[in-house]
């Protein structure tokens, strides 16, 4: 298990650091994360990835490597929290492009769970991770 | 980037993921364990580009591996969404405002400290 984590999470982040080599620091950023919560959209209603162990490296590893949460804080930090502290003026164009990235990723996994579900008839949500949060 | 320093990237993002796993079991009223993830590895991430900044092999693996691998946002969106989806609005809107704030806070605080600190 720890294994299967360990080599996902090591793809993904590889994946990762490729997407940013070919987009600028934002728009990789955004890429990453829509994608990644697509792809986990996937993931958690494909009965195929409903073992444990694919959904330990396909969706604990590979889907949590290849997305990041702290490059988003760091971007929030540095483009609407900074300015303020620094009395700079204050862009709303940094906070609306972070807000879709939020936004989006949501959409994204809502959409491909969705569209997953359709086309394998399978409703459930197969992730025991998904069921113990909303429990 | 040669092969050798992508390698190392790519292991430490693997590291940085079975922190997370280790961390994802914590779930209460919300997933603490992924907010506390995606918290530290921003708050590793603030320091870090600060700290090491005339070391850009060690902070990439910092802040690319570790922190990527650590923190997640694919989770993230799958939690919210699917409490959302249970019609468990307040703990979804919850989720929500958390993953929004404190990680880029706790970015925001490593920066600073690391900042004053080097001063």
């Amino acid at each position: 298990m720890i294994a299967l984590v360990f080599a996902g999470g090591a793809l993904g982040t590889l994946l990762r650091t490729g997407v940013s080599f070919g987009l600028d620091s934002f728009t990789s950023i955004a890429a990453v994360n829509v994608v990644g919560s697509a792809i986990i959209g996937w993931l958690n209603s494909d009965p195929r990835f409903a073992s444990e162990g694919r959904r330990a490296f396909w969706a604990l590893g590979f889907t949590g490597g290849f997305t990041s949460m702290s490059a988003v804080a760091l971007v929030s930090a540095t483009t609407f929290a900074a300015p303020i502290i620094l009395g700079q003026q204050f862009n709303w164009i940094p906070v609306a492009l972070i807000v879709a990235i939020f936004a989006l990723s949501m959409l994204a996994y809502w959409g491909a769970h969705a569209l997953t579900a359709r086309l394998t008839g399978n409703d459930a949500v197969v992730s025991h991770e998904v069921e113990e949060v909303t429990e | 980037m040669n092969f050798v320093y992508l390698l190392l990237v790519a292991l430490a993002g693997g590291l940085g993921s079975v922190l997370r796993m280790l961390l994802a079991g914590w779930i209460g009223a919300l997933p603490w364990g992924i907010l506390t993830a995606n918290t530290a590895a921003s708050f590793i991430t603030g320091a870090a580009l600060i700290g090491f900044q005339n070391d850009p092999l060690v902070a990439t693996i910092l802040v690319t591996g570790i922190c990527g691998g650590l923190s997640t946002f694919s989770t993230f969106s799958a939690q919210t969404v699917e409490y959302f989806k249970a019609k468990q609005v307040w703990r979804g809107v919850a989720n929500f405002a958390l993953n929004f704030t404190v990680p880029a806070a706790a970015a925001l605080g490593g920066l600073f400290l690391l900042y004053t600190l080097l001063k």
